[in-house]
């Protein structure tokens, strides 16, 4: 490999990544060497057994997991080299998060959980302004007021992507997205992922196990034996 | 959406677990404002009215066979002002010769004679006390030195300012009538007066001695003036020509001096506090149980009694005529005086009167006695907690022996402070283990919300904006403990002092309130509650933030 780690045109790249994990008193390694080069802009997903390290990678990439080895740069940036605080502030304002149970807070309405990301970390004074367009984009604009709990699933997930998107971030990373939600929404939702991805040119990274997924993506990766593979797309 | 919004709405998404912990917390700070109320209430109750902490009476120490000691000089009396923590010093004489007072009727609906036990004490501080100016009429003044006089130094009333001095205007007591009438006429309205003065009072007839129309003056002395005026009035026959003349003095408070012919001040006084207390509490209660005459005695007030008239005689003991001084040495005197404030620096038991008129008296009615003594010090001193320090002070090193009452009041601030210190020990468990609640709560409640702790980590919340938001919502609990605290405690101050003012019978220095609302009572108790409860959310806010974002990635 000979990219440059901080290179403006990757939204990861990782170098020699090493995860190991003490499961009943035995170390088991679940990421051996791994390299990746992630592309902005880039439509990815990562398929792989169960246990293989797919979250693991995504929860390393997103600076939720800082016991790897080897260098992880996101978006120009070092994670190993931030601080706590200055880690929590990049999630903030630079990364997104999907859970595969959407993982709203029940008590806060739908417009108050898109802008819940802003309890944290200001990118700008619009937050408001953007969280309503960006509902309108995923069409619950008349919903802002009703709690997630009377949402259907696919529903809280695009409240979800409005909450990821709210701060302007470049790098979605979708952890099992369309996993709680039947074929048609799922489908609907990998649409509206596409157009985001399209308007946008924010980069999604997506973990799934769902072939149909994994069809529609443009990059492909298989993660087995610790190491990332890339298949044709 | 700020970290506030969502500290509100954590704590409203489960009201049952904050009320569950607010109900300690309520019931610690409860105990706690009440237990301090009624502390600070003991304090004011017992050891301001009873015993009044911040001053202690010193007296030369006695000689040998408990004769008199030492009287106090000037020097010594500065030199006491002088020391640290000592905010005043009232020197104070003793009247020391037999006298009574008579006087009420127009109050109590009948005179009462007593003994006149006084003190002089400088004026110029009591009126100090009392915020008086020193020419106000009902000022505490010794108006028998105030001879000078100008247009910002006005004279007291009945008084006029000619030539920069206070001259009295001349007058005729009250209790006397002219009647133009011959010898004949004069006998007969003498014995209607007399058998109206009755037994109380002697009447006499003076020749006036006028050679064209002889006047002869009726005379009453019939316990006090109302008494004589009273009596002159039922005995004065309608139609009957005679001329009173112009009575009395036309500026109140003054008065006529029956020997001296002219207006006079009264000799203003100063009652002790505790005195009107245990004139309402124990005398009018007693009496009004009685079948006496002095069963209507009426309840007393400060506002009521300011003012108040009562005849002085001095030289004469209302024990007996046996008691009185030597008649060659002085004669008797009789003087009005007036009540002008009620303060705890008067003495006890007595009159607190101008140290001025003590000391002319004293010289009068005994000249044996050192002109100026000082007999005793009241002394004040500027915190209650200092006077232990100056009073071994007065003691140690100028030979004082403190009043007998300072050793009760040392024992009973002793005892005030323990009882508040193991009140205040109990409501502080009681909030402690109010805070191991809150702790418990909390705690709870972070493991439940685990996987939305690691969504928030996800979303951009630090460590520490973790902590901030649990902590806060024990900072909000404790605020919101604190006013409902204080609103259940108001309540029950109130129905406990109802309760008690209705079932209890009443006593001396019997208090309207059981409590006291110190100032610094609604800071301290919403400083306790925000201590406990920041100590019962600490380990729970420190859990929360050393939380694995990772969980928000299960999907168990």
């Amino acid at each position: 490999m000979t990219t440059a780690p901080d290179a403006p045109e990757f939204a990861a790249v990782l170098r020699d990544v090493g995860r190991a994990w003490v499961r009943d008193g035995r170390a088991a390694t679940v990421l051996a060497g791994l390299d990746m080069d992630l592309r902005r802009g880039a439509f990815a997903s990562i398929t792989g057994r169960s246990g293989s390290g797919k979250t693991t990678l995504l929860q390393i990439i997103g600076g939720l997991d800082r016991s790897y080895t080897g260098r992880v740069t996101v978006l120009g940036t070092d994670l190993a080299s931030l601080a706590d605080r200055q880690l929590s502030r990049f999630r903030g304002l630079r990364c997104g998060f999907i859970f595969q149970q959407f993982n709203l807070l029940p008590h806060l309405t739908v417009l108050q959980n898109v802008l819940l990301p802003t309890a944290f970390h200001t990118a700008d004074l619009d937050s408001r302004e953007r969280a309503l367009s960006l509902l309108e984009r995923v069409g619950l604009a008349d919903r802002l007021d009703e709690r997630p709990s009377i949402l259907s699933g696919g529903q809280q997930q695009r409240v979800a992507i409005a909450r990821a998107l709210v701060q302007g971030a470049d790098l979605l990373l979708c952890d099992e997205p369309t996993g709680s939600l039947d074929l048609e929404t799922g489908n609907r939702l990998m649409d509206l992922f596409e157009e985001l991805n399209g308007e946008r040119g924010t980069t999604f990274l997506m973990v799934t196990h769902e072939p149909h997924i994994v069809e529609r993506t443009r990059e492909r990766y298989r993660l087995g034996d610790g190491l990332l593979h890339q298949e044709a797309g | 959406m700020n970290t506030g919004s969502l500290i509100v709405r954590n704590i409203l998404r489960s009201p049952r677990n904050f009320l569950f912990s607010s109900a300690g917390l309520i019931l610690g700070i409860t105990t706690f404002i009440l237990f301090l109320g009624v502390g600070s209430g003991l304090r004011e109750n017992v050891l301001r009215r009873v015993f009044v902490v911040d001053q202690i009476e010193v007296s030369p120490a006695r000689g040998g066979l408990l004769g008199p000691g030492a009287p106090l000089t000037d020097r010594e009396v500065s030199a006491i002002a002088d020391l640290d923590d000592v905010v005043a010093v009232y020197p104070r004489q003793q009247l020391a010769f037999p006298s009574y007072v008579v006087g009420g009727e127009a109050l109590l609906g009948t005179d009462l004679w007593s003994e006149l036990i006084a003190d002089g004490v400088p004026p110029e501080l009591i009126r100090a006390d009392l915020g008086q100016e020193e020419r106000d009429p009902f000022a505490f003044t010794d108006w028998e030195e105030t001879g000078s006089c100008s247009e910002n130094l006005p004279c007291p009333p009945s008084h006029v300012c000619s030539g920069g001095r206070c001259e009295a205007v001349a007058c005729t007591p009250p209790d006397e009538i002219w009647a133009f009438a011959d010898r004949g006429a004069a006998a007969a309205h003498l014995e209607r007066t007399r058998s109206a003065a009755g037994r109380s009072g002697r009447v006499e007839i003076r020749d006036a001695g006028d050679d064209v129309e002889h006047r002869f003056r009726i005379a009453v002395t019939a316990g006090n003036p109302d008494a004589a005026q009273r009596a002159l009035r039922a005995a004065r026959p309608g139609g009957e020509e005679l001329d009173p003349e112009d009575a009395g003095c036309p500026v109140a408070p003054a008065w006529c001096h029956r020997e001296r012919r002219e207006c006079a001040m009264p000799v203003p006084v100063v009652v002790s506090t505790q005195l009107l207390e245990l004139y309402n509490s124990n005398v009018q209660s007693v009496l009004s149980g009685s079948g006496g005459r002095l069963r209507n005695l009426p309840r007393l007030t400060a506002e009521g009694l300011q003012g108040f008239q009562f005849d002085a005689l001095l030289g004469r003991s209302f024990v007996g005529a046996a008691e009185r001084v030597e008649a060659g040495e002085a004669g008797t005197e009789r003087l009005r005086m007036h009540i002008v404030g009620f303060t705890p620096r008067a003495i006890p038991l007595g009159a607190t009167i101008p140290i001025g008129y003590v000391t002319r008296w004293n010289a009068t009615y005994r000249p044996d006695r050192g002109d100026g003594q000082v007999d005793s010090l009241l002394v004040v001193v500027r915190y209650s907690e200092d006077l232990q320090r100056v009073a071994r002070t007065l003691e140690q090193e100028f030979g004082l022996q403190p009043d007998p009452r300072y050793e009760m009041a040392q024992r009973a601030s002793l005892m005030v402070a323990v009882l508040i210190g193991v009140m205040v020990g109990l409501s502080l468990l009681i909030v402690g283990l109010a805070a191991l609640n809150i702790m418990n709560t909390l705690l709870m409640i972070i493991a439940e919300r685990q996987r939305e702790i690691g969504v928030l980590r996800a979303l951009g919340a630090t460590r520490g904006q973790l902590h901030v938001l649990v902590m806060g919502e024990a900072a909000v609990l404790a605020v919101a403990s604190t006013l409902l605290s204080w609103v259940l405690a108001v309540g029950l101050m109130h129905g406990i002092d109802a309760g008690f003012t209705a079932f209890t019978a009443d006593f001396p220095f019997k208090p309207e309130s059981l409590f006291r609302i110190d100032p610094l009572l609604p800071p301290a108790s919403l400083a306790l509650a925000l201590a406990f409860c920041t100590l019962g959310a600490w380990l729970p806010a420190r859990r929360a933030a050393r939380l694995d974002p990772a969980v928000a990635f299960r999907t168990d």
